[in-house]
């Protein structure tokens, strides 16, 4: 088999995210009805989403596996094939291989209360998670779920489509917020480690599952840690640069793991022992 | 795929037959040799009256080139009536006989067949090649001065990887097959069966290899480096290093690539590129990121790669000891005093 | 005294005084007839120097690295050029750089003794007075250094004694048109020059051994390793690999020192000098400019002067 041969795919949607437009969400189908119909992932895993003549670039699936007949990603836009990724539109065709990686531990987490711990674009692979969890048929076999978010501004905040509904929830607490105000931001303002220590969850029967900007991850753990969570029950995801997404291009090691397949999804317990190299 | 028969006989090859048999083979498979001597040595396709390699040690390029080129094509793609075609590279897996690879060469193979070959993801271009490719070795009989083979689990007369292995006798080669592809390909040339006297004589070019090798102290050097990722050790070993891929490159393990497109929209090609961990901007992000700044955190990801990770994985260092590292570093920076300083390192 | 030993001194002096945080030098190397560089910094380490016709990195490459310290080096007139350059482009003044002047006549060629060894790999080897002594299991040869020289070094330009901080020996190189090499190649028709570059080219593998040896290439960011735009493709493509040779010449157009650093360098005997001889004498001969050599101000292609000889306008 050519593992590098993309399926293609034809882009459907295209949801401007964050004010500056940074942020898009592509929503895309896939040209083959088989490939539509076998095509299945997991919470957590990636793709490398590739325009011809352009380039490929690992991007996480931000949809849940329970939204049937399409794939969405949420990119932002810092690359040359992201670049070209945000000047595509509706119609336009791309390649998609995947799904990588392992994903998160969703099964494990079963039975147990779970906090979302997002910042900026860092909500997009926690997103496939959190609608997979709050999708009808899976909801009951999870506790309390809160999430907590945070942008820098509120212009920054992406999903806003989704947070409100998020928001009207009986099931899910939601809090948003961000490092700066602006004359229509009525919310809370406030970093998200800080937010954390405010919400203060309980670390009995929960787990957390954390990915944003490195500097609010390093906060983040440290707080966790102070309102007594284990290592292992912080769950958090990678972004690395990784080109061939199946362990052989050598690129996104961190020791001898490949972030591609042994990753995106590692527990703070096994980052720990991991050399700090991401 | 090894040879049933615990002893396999041996049979002898008249040097002045080798031209007829290659171009013999030449006829039946794709065939490459090993040609040309100091920094020109390498493996070509063969051509009648290309003058085989004699030269001590390895060739300068590596047989890792043949099943995983510099540059090679993933797919093509073009536009037809407003939409995309993909045309998958053709795997390339008709017969395929490499002639005069060093065992330091096929051993390399070996260890780069578990990364291209996983069973989750196994990568066809470079399977297919290798599916029936023929690997006739050339024992080493004159090892060159920065050989190290032995000190990482080879042998000058090694059998890993190869089908057929050749000793250079004095007016004759013996050959061996040591698989049972091997043994059906000699036996397809017709060779004389070799008396024990020639047995006897390959033994002796073997031993006196052996002998003229350095041992270089990389038993065990897995253990020592666990846990040794920020040990100060790091902070020298790579000052002198200029930055450059000439070591990862010519490296017969060394596996790392980029995937580019060229090309426009609406025809092209992806293509694969041999990159290196040595290069900078290896590991950047689009964000400006990068996880490996320095030519500090670079040279430990190569060595770690080599000596800890891959034998972490592989249960094996991913060295031969083919010793071309060390003779074409521009600035003389040589692998087995780096290798030897890690082994004084303390915890 | 011996050069060496005057070289240990005032380099184990220059650390232990103080003057400087660290000495670039050469020490003898792991393989017969090589050195390696040497960044010494301390009086002990400093007893290892040596400069000979061995050493035969371009050590200036290193300043790039060490912009905050101030360091010493040992400077051959390679080196010496090296610093006349960085100083007009700000890379390194003399307050920072104290260049230690060792006297050099002409470095040995390790691809002229390997071609004269005809694949005999030494296993030991030595210079003595004007021989090079190698020799390998059950052999041993004695030649003379003069027939094994650098191509670079025929003709080598002599900075001027100010250019160093202090000078340890005179240097003496073999005489010799530095723009021979040029002219042989230039005596070729056209489709014989073009197929010699071609023939070069297809070697190159673009591992960038030359760029990172090369002293003058000191770019952050390669125009070569680029992707936005993509200037080059990386490919072995050979018209990309010509774009980036020839466009790595026009970055060092009227800036080359030619300490023939990238040829050394080369692990595939890709040998492009007579490139940047070209656009060298062009610098000499249209705008009177040597680099590594005049005291200009202002490097070349950023000067203009009225009395520029610019026959190329007529």
């Amino acid at each position: 088999m050519n593992p590098y041969l993309p399926h293609l795919a034809t882009i459907d949607e295209i949801i401007p995210e964050t004010a500056s437009q940074d942020v898009k969400t592509f929503r895309v189908v896939f040209a083959d009805a088989a490939v539509r119909a076998s095509f299945s992932y997991e919470p957590g895993q990636f793709a490398e989403l590739s325009l011809l003549g352009v380039g490929e670039a690992p991007i996480s699936i931000t949809s849940s596996p329970t939204q049937r007949g399409y794939l969405e990603f949420a990119v932002k836009r810092a690359g040359v094939v992201t670049t070209a990724l945000h000047w595509s539109r509706p119609g336009d065709h791309l390649g998609i291989r995947g799904p990588y990686g392992n994903h998160f531990p969703y099964r494990e987490m079963e039975g147990k209360n779970i906090v979302f711990i997002g910042g900026g674009i860092g909500l997009a692979p926690l997103r496939s998670l959190i609608n997979y969890v709050l999708d009808p048929s899976n909801r009951s076999r999870y506790a309390a779920v809160s999430i907590i978010y945070g942008a820098r501004s509120p212009g920054d905040l992406v999903f806003k489509w989704e947070l409100d509904a998020w928001q009207r929830r009986q099931d899910t607490e939601l809090h948003v917020t961000v490092d700066r105000g602006d004359e229509g931001w009525t919310g809370r303002v406030g970093f998200v480690p800080q937010v954390l220590m405010d919400v203060a969850p309980s670390p009995a029967n929960t787990v957390t599952v954390t990915c944003g900007p490195p500097i609010m991850i390093k906060y983040v753990l440290e707080n966790l840690e102070k309102l007594g969570f284990a290592p292992d029950q912080i769950v958090t995801t990678l972004e690395m640069r990784m080109k061939c997404g199946i362990g052989k291009c050598g690129r996104c090691n961190i020791g001898s793991r490949y972030v591609c397949q042994d990753g995106p999804v590692f527990t703070y317990e096994q980052l720990r022992q991991m050399p700090a190299e991401y | 795929m090894r040879r049933g028969e615990a002893a396999v006989a041996g049979v002898i090859l008249e040097h002045s037959e080798l031209n007829r048999i290659l171009a013999h083979v030449a006829g039946q498979a794709r065939l490459w040799v090993a040609t040309g001597e100091g920094e020109e040595a390498a493996f070509l396709p063969y051509r009648p009256g290309i003058p085989l390699r004699r030269g001590p040690g390895p060739t300068r390029r590596t047989a890792k080139e043949i099943f995983f080129p510099r540059t090679e094509a993933l797919f093509t793609f073009h536009e037809a009536d407003g939409k995309p075609r993909l045309e998958p590279a053709k795997v390339d897996d008709g017969p395929l006989v490499v002639f005069g690879l060093r065992p330091c060469d096929a051993r390399a193979l070996c260890l780069l067949d578990p990364v291209f070959e996983d069973p989750l993801w196994p990568d066809r271009l470079y399977g297919g090649r290798r599916a029936r490719a023929i690997l006739v070795g050339m024992a080493c009989s004159q090892p060159s001065r920065a050989c190290f083979c032995t000190s990482v689990g080879g042998d000058p007369a090694g059998e890993e990887g190869l089908d057929v292995i050749l000793v250079a006798l004095d007016d004759a080669y013996l050959a061996r097959a040591t698989t049972d592809r091997g043994a059906e390909w000699l036996e397809g040339l017709g060779f004389s069966p070799a008396p024990p006297e020639a047995e006897a004589a390959a033994a002796r070019v073997a031993e006196t290899a052996r002998r003229a090798l350095a041992a270089v102290p990389a038993d065990g050097l897995k253990e020592r480096l666990d846990g040794r990722f920020e040990h100060p050790v790091w902070d020298r070993l790579h000052e002198r290093c200029l930055g450059c891929a000439a070591c990862t490159y010519l490296c017969p393990t060394c596996h790392c690539f980029d995937i580019v497109d060229e090309g426009g929209p609406g025809e092209g090609v992806r293509l694969r590129n041999w990159d290196s961990c040595m290069f900078a901007l290896f590991t950047l992000h689009a964000s400006g990121h990068n996880p490996r700044m320095t030519g500090k955190e670079r040279m430990r990801q190569r060595i770690m790669h080599k000596f800890n990770y891959y034998p972490e994985r592989q249960g094996r260092p991913a060295c031969v000891g083919c010793g071309r590292c060390v003779e074409i570093c521009p600035v003389n920076l040589d692998l087995r005093q780096v290798i030897a300083e890690l082994e004084g390192v303390e915890a | 005294m011996s050069v060496n030993a005057l070289l240990r001194e005032t380099a184990a002096r220059l650390l232990a005084e103080g003057t400087v945080r660290l000495v670039v030098g050469w020490e003898k190397g792991t393989l017969p007839l090589r050195t390696t560089p040497l960044l010494a910094r301390t009086a002990e380490q400093a007893d290892r120097l040596v400069a000979d016709a061995t050493c035969d990195q371009n050590l200036a490459v290193y300043l790039t690295r060490f912009k905050d310290e101030k360091v010493a080096l040992v400077a051959r007139p390679c080196e010496a050029r090296t610093l006349v350059e960085y100083c007009r482009e700000h890379r390194a003044s003399p307050d920072r750089v104290l260049a230690i002047g060792v006297p050099c006549t002409g470095m040995l060629s390790r691809r002229a003794l390997e071609r004269r060894l005809s694949g005999r790999l030494p296993a030991a080897g030595r210079l003595e007075g004007d021989l090079v002594i190698c020799s390998g299991e059950d052999w041993e040869e004695r030649l003379p250094l003069t027939d094994l020289l650098e191509p670079v070094c025929y003709g080598c330009r002599l900075p001027g004694a100010d250019r160093y901080w202090r000078v340890l020996g005179e240097s003496r190189p073999p005489a010799g048109d530095r723009y021979a090499e040029l002219d042989r190649f230039r005596q070729m028709a056209g489709e014989e020059r073009y197929a010699a570059f071609c023939r070069a080219v297809e070697r190159c593998i673009r591992c960038y051994a030359c760029r990172q040896a090369c002293p003058m290439c000191y770019c952050p960011e390669c125009f070569s390793d680029r992707s936005a735009p993509t200037w080059v493709g990386s490919s072995d493509d050979l018209s990309d690999t010509m774009v980036f040779h020839l466009t790595r010449t026009l970055h060092l157009a009227g800036r080359c020192v030619d300490c023939g650093a990238c040829v050394r360098a080369c692990p595939v005997g890709v040998d492009l000098r007579h490139l940047h001889l070209r656009l060298g004498r062009e610098a000499e001969e249209r705008f009177a400019y040597r680099p590594g050599l005049d005291a200009a101000d202002r490097p070349l292609v950023a000067t203009f002067r009225p009395d520029d000889p610019e026959e190329f306008i007529r």
